[in-house]
């Protein structure tokens, strides 16, 4: 049975490809380069023009003419004579040169937007928005363990046994699933090791290549993220740090502007300003998350030898100066709380 | 006086004519035809072609460079088809059990996505305490070693399951004896499994107890090596017996050991050593006996005199005294001590099961009832085996579970009757001395990977399951012998669940609750058939002690021992239990022969080893077979006995046993003989043991030893041997010196004195400001403390040195746990090893400041012979790892506060941060932070010993834990991946932490309980209890950094 076809939400539910990014920023930038060298051959060409004038004048009247030099040699004459004019145009490139590298050197190491292209067009939109497939039905480790994981093969198949062709790209994506599991759409069955088919599970003995997934949220190895300590014991929302993803096609890092303006449809996002996925991002939110110390038995006898201590309630009350506890004042900003 | 004279070259110069000074003028004397060169039309032609080449080539590879800089893209490789059971990025803990015929332990396994990373002990259904030594931690690595075989072999080349089968099946079922050697099997079904091939079965140990079990047999009619109860003996006596290392089980021995020490019951055990080498055992005795080899039969007998009130005769006198103080102890404390012999010979067991028998020790802290299933070795049945193998008798011979080749007395002997043994087939996994000589290879699982069950005691079974699919084509040996046997057919797994439950079927797999819920324990009650022991039978004993008094020793006596580290020789391809260093001698990678100082003054050998001194080689002979090994200065060596470790020397005929276990040079390459093979580790010391009587005997008393000039060097961690007298590194003190201050508070007792500084204020009230005027160096702060030091977790660790045997189990669980890079021997040489915990070692000296004073030797010449080590000192070991100091001195030194200070009490260290300027390990005063002076994970100097090159052994990095790359600093972090992951549980369920719950590797794997880790600032916990005790200091407490760590004041009871 083919599932497929339209659903009532599918207009709503649309897909913003951010695969070329750079054309926006660039497009500018050419156009200020084309005017540049346009610019450019008009004043050589200009200075040209003005010399083969010079000389006629000078041969009418007699005179020497002008001396038959290189291009090089005289446009190094012309700077030598106007140093003042020289060095503004060259303390101009100089300061565009530093500003433009040193701003690539600190875009190094900043995914914003990174959107790889990944093995099988896998497209959120359809399963999150239109499906309303829930984050974790998928990335179902997010609550239990450090990675939020991708998911394997056969939860793809809980509902791919059934869905054979897609709305947009028909079978070709959806068949790439079943050539890793093992699944013939034919018959509704699993291979084995010897194709045959005619199983109803999925058969170890069938040696299929698990699908490649391209990384795109990938910390660097010195750092430790942990994602139940944040979902599960944090209680953050998905869209905090991976934006809506509902309008994604495949994987996307969300830059922080967009996930800013979330705040209307997912109340309790963090407004943050340092680019996702930096450590000075991770740093900002862990000064702003605030930790509820009654929510949980852990804190109890911690919150007792604060509100007593005999160091003076002046030392620490200043924790509570903003009547909140954030994360960093529980130690969210040490070391070795994420680098071990 | 100035010279006016004028000098003129020639005649033109001394008249001045016009044409001299034309000449003056110019530069040069001849006219160089410069315009003739610039004219030339070919200059113009050419380019300055290398210029150009260069400046074209800078700029095209920068750019390449530049363009091929991008950032790596990684992958994401899920499951296809995920167990269930698994969550990526969670443990799994399974239990199984660990047995290679020495060392037996009930063991949970981590495991990470399906594979395992890390061993641990089972203490809540575990035998006995459920603990683990050395050697069991360290198993994990072997699983992922690229030497194994990757399917079944003939004659080297490598064949199939099928041809292996039908082969054997046919040789099994032909005519002719079929014989099984193996090492003593526990495993019930097992049994089974040889039984139906219908074969022969004769078991022999590599470390041979058959002495001892014939004189239970003899005396008390049980034929087994009884079960020891070291929680009940107050007294222990022990004749050579290693029992805390490599004894009989060890691993069941030393936790109890420790339960008994400990002076805060008010009674602490007593255990007196009567040895020859300085084992680890002997470095915790209380009262610590040097003896040859040829004695040990003498003091048993001694003893059993002294015990009935006789005069001991026929020793030296400084013996005789400690027979006589052990035979007092033993008699006060009758049917609650324990006298044990390591030795192999039937006379000296026979004494000592008197003994025992004599002070009521049976049934008490040694039993026969459910005596050890293990051990059950027939030294004499080998011997026949190895005559019939040479007689042609033999037609098919199974080995298994042991490697006769390499540790057999007589492995010559056996090596030739094994190439006439028609067909011949190995069961190890790896291509082994035995397993090259086998005309089949039928590797079988590691233990990681089988199935099994194992029985040590009766009553109680103990299952093994796999953690990991199996990663080579290998296949159970229980499954091959089924399947060689005409008379079963079914597999291994139906073959084992059948012996639990007669009606098993394959449908039923999952779905038995009983065999489940064992499975999960790891263990399940058996059916009990205890044995009855005579234990009131009368021993004669007069024919032993007519025998052990007619022994005689030479000038020279050889003891040949078991290490911690090496175990029987299965573990020469660990490296990461070969750079553990030794208890006793912190040597890594080598065997060496272990004399006293003076016999070593006396040959002119070197005792002094150190980076650029190397040791002596000598060459010692035992029965025509010799070895050559550096020579090693232990303290606490008899003169006149040698020791020499076995389970060394492996692969000496070049057999590929594994990259680890082959001798690495300078460069990290390995070494080579001058014949071509590749240097094995240390040498091979079986050759040495000898058989006497039908009984594997494993020291020699007359052996003879030349210097032959060489040098060799000696990876040695630790070169220094006393503390010199310092004040709060070791505290000891004696039992009774315990007891009369017991009820001081912390800080007064006379052997725990805190530590006071002059102040210039009267503090003792006494009108006067003087010397006198003390305040305690814990009053002192150089800095404010925390502000919230006392309000969150405070992570803490106490050392009881009263109970840590030095055994260096938390050295190697530290290692595997966290990632510690294995440098091979040339770093360790350097003293660039990169333990994170390190048990420093200290021999007492006789010579002391105060002594020096007496006899008017100065300081300097004072503190030099204090260096020097008593010939029989008392030991202490000392685990040392970072002490996460509250003023830590490494902290306001680094550049770049890459080691910081958390809320938690916990020094941070930040590898990224690290520019590696090493100023914190300059300032450390404990010296526990280590460079990573290479890429180990990479350089090539590293590549056979390190596990992170091999992309199988990889797999042992535990994920959790940041692989650290060349220049940044690293230390003891107390493990604080387990204390977030400790903390994280808490938090999600919502309940505070409770002691215990989060425990450090280290902590974890010590068996005795020396190591304890918690929060200081629960009341409640063990850390805090322990750190008010008032035996409890910290180490180098003057100089005031307020450490996390707490140090236990040893108490001897001697």
């Amino acid at each position: 049975m083919d599932v497929g076809g339209d659903t009532a939400s599918s207009d709503n539910c649309p897909t913003i490809d951010y695969n070329t990014p750079e054309e926006s920023d660039s497009s500018n930038a050419m156009w200020f380069l084309i005017l540049l060298i346009l610019f450019t051959v008009i004043a050589l060409s200009a200075a040209g023009v003005k010399r083969s004038l010079t000389d006629v004048i000078a041969e009418k009247a007699g005179e020497d003419l002008l001396p038959d030099t290189g291009y090089l040699a005289r446009l190094g004459g012309w700077a030598w004579n106007n140093l003042v004019m020289v060095s503004l145009i060259g303390i101009f490139f100089v300061l565009y040169g530093v500003v433009v590298g040193y701003s690539a050197l600190m875009d190094i190491g900043i995914y914003s937007n990174y959107s790889p292209e990944q093995p099988i067009a896998f497209n959120h939109s359809i399963h999150v928005c239109e499906n309303e497939i829930d984050c974790k039905y998928c990335h179902s480790s997010a609550y239990d363990s450090k990675h939020a994981g991708i998911p394997s093969a056969n939860v793809c198949m809980n509902c791919h046994k059934a869905i054979k062709k897609g709305r947009r790209t028909g079978t070709e994506e959806i068949e790439k699933i079943y050539a890793a599991i093992g699944f013939d759409s034919s018959t509704g069955t699993y291979l084995d090791g010897d194709g045959n088919n005619g199983k109803a599970l999925p058969q170890d003995s069938y040696n299929g290549e698990p699908i490649k997934w391209n990384k795109v949220h990938n910390l660097p190895d010195h750092v430790f993220f942990s994602h139940q300590q944040h979902v599960n014991v944090g209680g953050l929302q998905c869209q905090n740090c991976h934006g809506d993803v509902s309008t994604f096609s495949v994987g996307r890092i969300a830059p922080v502007e967009e996930i800013n303006t979330l705040i209307d449809t997912y109340p309790g996002i963090i407004q943050l300003s340092k680019p996702a996925l930096t450590m000075g991002w991770c740093i900002e939110c862990h000064n702003k998350a605030e930790i509820d110390l009654a929510s949980s038995g852990y804190y109890e006898e911690m919150h007792d030898r604060l509100m007593n201590s005999e160091r003076g309630n002046e030392e620490l009350r200043r924790y509570l100066e903003d009547e909140k506890i954030t994360v960093r004042e529980l130690g969210g900003w040490e070391c070795s709380k994420c680098h071990y | 006086m100035a010279n006016n004279k004028k000098y003129w070259s020639g005649l033109d110069e001394l008249d001045g004519t016009e044409a001299f000074k034309e000449i003056q003028a110019k530069e040069f004397q001849e006219q160089i035809p410069v315009d003739q060169f610039l004219a030339d039309e070919r200059h113009s032609s050419t380019t300055t072609g290398r210029r150009d080449f260069l400046k074209f080539m800078g700029f095209s590879l920068t750019a390449a460079t530049l363009a091929a800089c991008e950032t790596p893209v990684i992958k994401s490789i899920p499951y296809t088809n995920k167990p269930a059971e698994i969550t990526p990025g969670v443990a799994n803990y399974y239990a199984s059990t660990y047995y290679d015929g020495m060392d037996y332990s009930n063991v949970l396994v981590k495991t990470r996505e399906g594979r395992p990373i890390f061993i641990k002990g089972n203490t809540s259904t575990g035998i006995g305490a459920g603990k683990v030594n050395s050697r069991v931690i360290g198993s994990v690595m072997s699983l992922y070693d690229k030497a194994r075989l990757d399917g079944p072999t003939q004659n080297g080349n490598s064949t199939t399951w099928d041809d292996l089968d039908n082969a054997m099946s046919a040789a099994v079922s032909g005519t002719g004896r079929t014989v099984v050697l193996s090492n003593t099997i526990v495993s019930p079904s097992t049994v089974k499994a040889i039984e139906a091939l219908g074969a022969e079965h004769v078991q022999y140990d590599a470390i041979s107890y058959s002495a001892l079990r014939m004189a239970q047999a003899d005396a008390f009619g049980v034929n087994a090596v009884p079960s020891y109860h070291f929680s009940k003996a107050e007294v222990i006596v022990s004749i050579a017996a290693d029992f805390l290392n490599s004894w009989l089980s060890s691993t069941l021995y030393a936790p109890d050991y420790a339960l008994l020490r400990g002076p805060e019951r008010g009674k602490q055990s007593k255990h007196f050593q009567f040895e020859s080498a300085m084992t680890m055992t002997g470095t915790n005795a209380d009262v610590r006996t040097m003896i040859k080899p040829s004695e040990e039969g003498k003091v048993a007998a001694g003893l059993l005199a002294a015990l009935k009130g006789a005069t001991v005769s026929n020793l030296d006198a400084g013996v005789i005294k400690s027979i006589n103080a052990a035979a007092k102890s033993l008699n006060s404390s009758k049917g609650k001590s324990l006298v044990v012999a390591g030795s192999n010979d039937l006379a000296t067991q026979t004494i000592v099961a008197a003994i025992n028998q004599q002070l009521g020790n049976y049934g008490s802290t040694l039993d026969l009832e459910r005596p050890s299933m293990a051990y059950r070795g027939d030294d004499a049945s080998v011997s026949d085996l190895v005559k019939d193998m040479n007689s042609g008798k033999i037609s098919t011979l199974i080995t298994y579970g042991c490697n006769p080749s390499y540790d057999l007395p007589n492995a010559d002997a056996f090596n030739t009757g094994l190439a006439k043994v028609k067909t011949s087939v190995c069961m190890n996994g790896v291509a082994d001395e035995t397993a090259v000589r086998s005309t089949f290879v039928a590797p079988d699982h590691h233990y990681l990977e089988s199935w099994n069950d194992l029985s040590l005691n009766s009553g109680r079974i103990d299952l093994v399951q796999p953690t990991i699919e199996p990663i080579f084509n290998t296949r159970a040996a229980q499954e091959s012998f089924l399947n060689w046997s005409s008379s079963e057919n079914s597999d291994w797994y139906t073959f084992l669940r059948r012996q639990y439950n007669a009606s098993y079927t394959s449908d039923a797999m999952y779905s038995d609750s009983d065999w489940n819920s064992a499975i999960h324990d790891g263990t399940m009650t058996g059916n009990d058939s205890p044995e009855s022991p005579e234990y009131t039978a009368a021993i004669d004993t007069t024919q032993a002690e007519r025998k052990v008094a007619s022994v005689k020793g030479g000038a020279f006596e050889l003891v040949t021992y078991v290490k911690a580290t090496a175990g029987s020789g299965n573990h020469a391809a660990n490296p990461i239990l070969q750079e553990t260093p030794d208890p006793v001698s912190k040597v890594t990678w080598d065997n060496y022969v272990t004399m006293s100082k003076s016999d070593m003054d006396s040959m002119g050998l070197n005792t002094y080893i150190a980076q650029e001194d190397m040791g002596s080689v000598v060459k010692v002979t035992v029965n025509g077979k010799s070895v050559e090994l550096p020579a090693f200065m232990q303290p606490g060596q008899k003169p006149g006995t040698l020791g020499i470790a076995l389970g060394y020397g492996r692969g000496s005929n070049g057999e590929n046993i594994g990259q680890a276990a082959f001798q690495t040079g300078e460069q990290g390459e390995h070494l080579t003989h001058a014949s071509g093979l590749p240097m094995p580790i240390g040498a091979n010391a079986y050759p040495l043991t000898s058989t006497s009587e039908g009984y594997t005997i494993y020291a020699n008393y007359d052996v003879s030893i030349e210097a032959t000039g060489a040098e060799y060097p000696l990876a040695c961690t630790q070169i220094h041997n006393t503390y010199m007298g310092r004040e709060s590194v070791v505290k000891e003190t004696s039992f009774d010196s315990y007891l009369a201050e017991a009820g001081k508070k912390k800080g007064e007792a006379s052997w725990n004195k805190a530590h006071r500084l002059n102040v210039h204020e009267d503090t003792n009230h006494d009108g006067v400001i003087d010397a006198r005027d003390k305040k305690n160096t814990s009053a002192f702060d150089l800095w404010h403390s925390h502000p919230v030091e006392e309000v969150g977790h405070r992570w803490g660790m106490t050392i009881d040195l009263t109970t840590c045997t030095g055994c260096s189990a938390c050295v190697t669980a530290c290692n595997i746990e966290n990632n510690v890079s294995v440098v091979g021997k040339d770093e360790v040489l350097r003293h660039r090893d990169m333990h994170w915990i390190r048990i420093d070692r200290y021999y007492a000296s006789d010579f002391s400041l105060e002594k020096g004073d007496e006899e008017g030797v100065g300081v300097i010449d004072s503190y030099g012979r204090m260096e020097d080590p008593s010939e029989n000192p008392q030991t202490v070991h000392m685990p040392m790892m970072c002490q996460h100091c509250n003023h830590a001195p490494c902290e306001t030194v680094c550049p770049v506060a890459a080691t910081t200070h958390s809320n938690e009490g916990l020094n941070q260290m930040t590898y990224n941060r690290c520019i590696g300027t090493r100023y914190c390990a300059n300032n450390c005063p404990y010296k526990v932070r280590r460079f990573n002076w290479f890429n180990y994970k990479g350089y090539k100097k590293f590549e056979h010993v390190n596990p992170a090159h091999d992309s199988l052994a990889r797999l042992i990095l535990n994920p959790d834990v940041t692989v650290r790359a060349r220049g940044v600093m690293e230390k003891c972090s107390m493990c604080v991946q387990r204390i977030q992951s400790g903390k994280l549980d808490a938090k999600k369920s919502g309940t505070p932490i409770l002691d215990g719950q989060i425990e450090t590797a280290c902590a974890e794997s010590c068996p005795s309980n020396a190591i304890k880790f918690g929060d200081l600032n629960d009341s409640g916990s063990e850390v805090r209890t322990i750190s008010e005790n008032n035996r409890a200091y910290h180490a180098l407490e003057e100089i005031g950094v307020k450490p996390n760590v707490f140090y236990m004041t040893k108490v001897r009871n001697s």
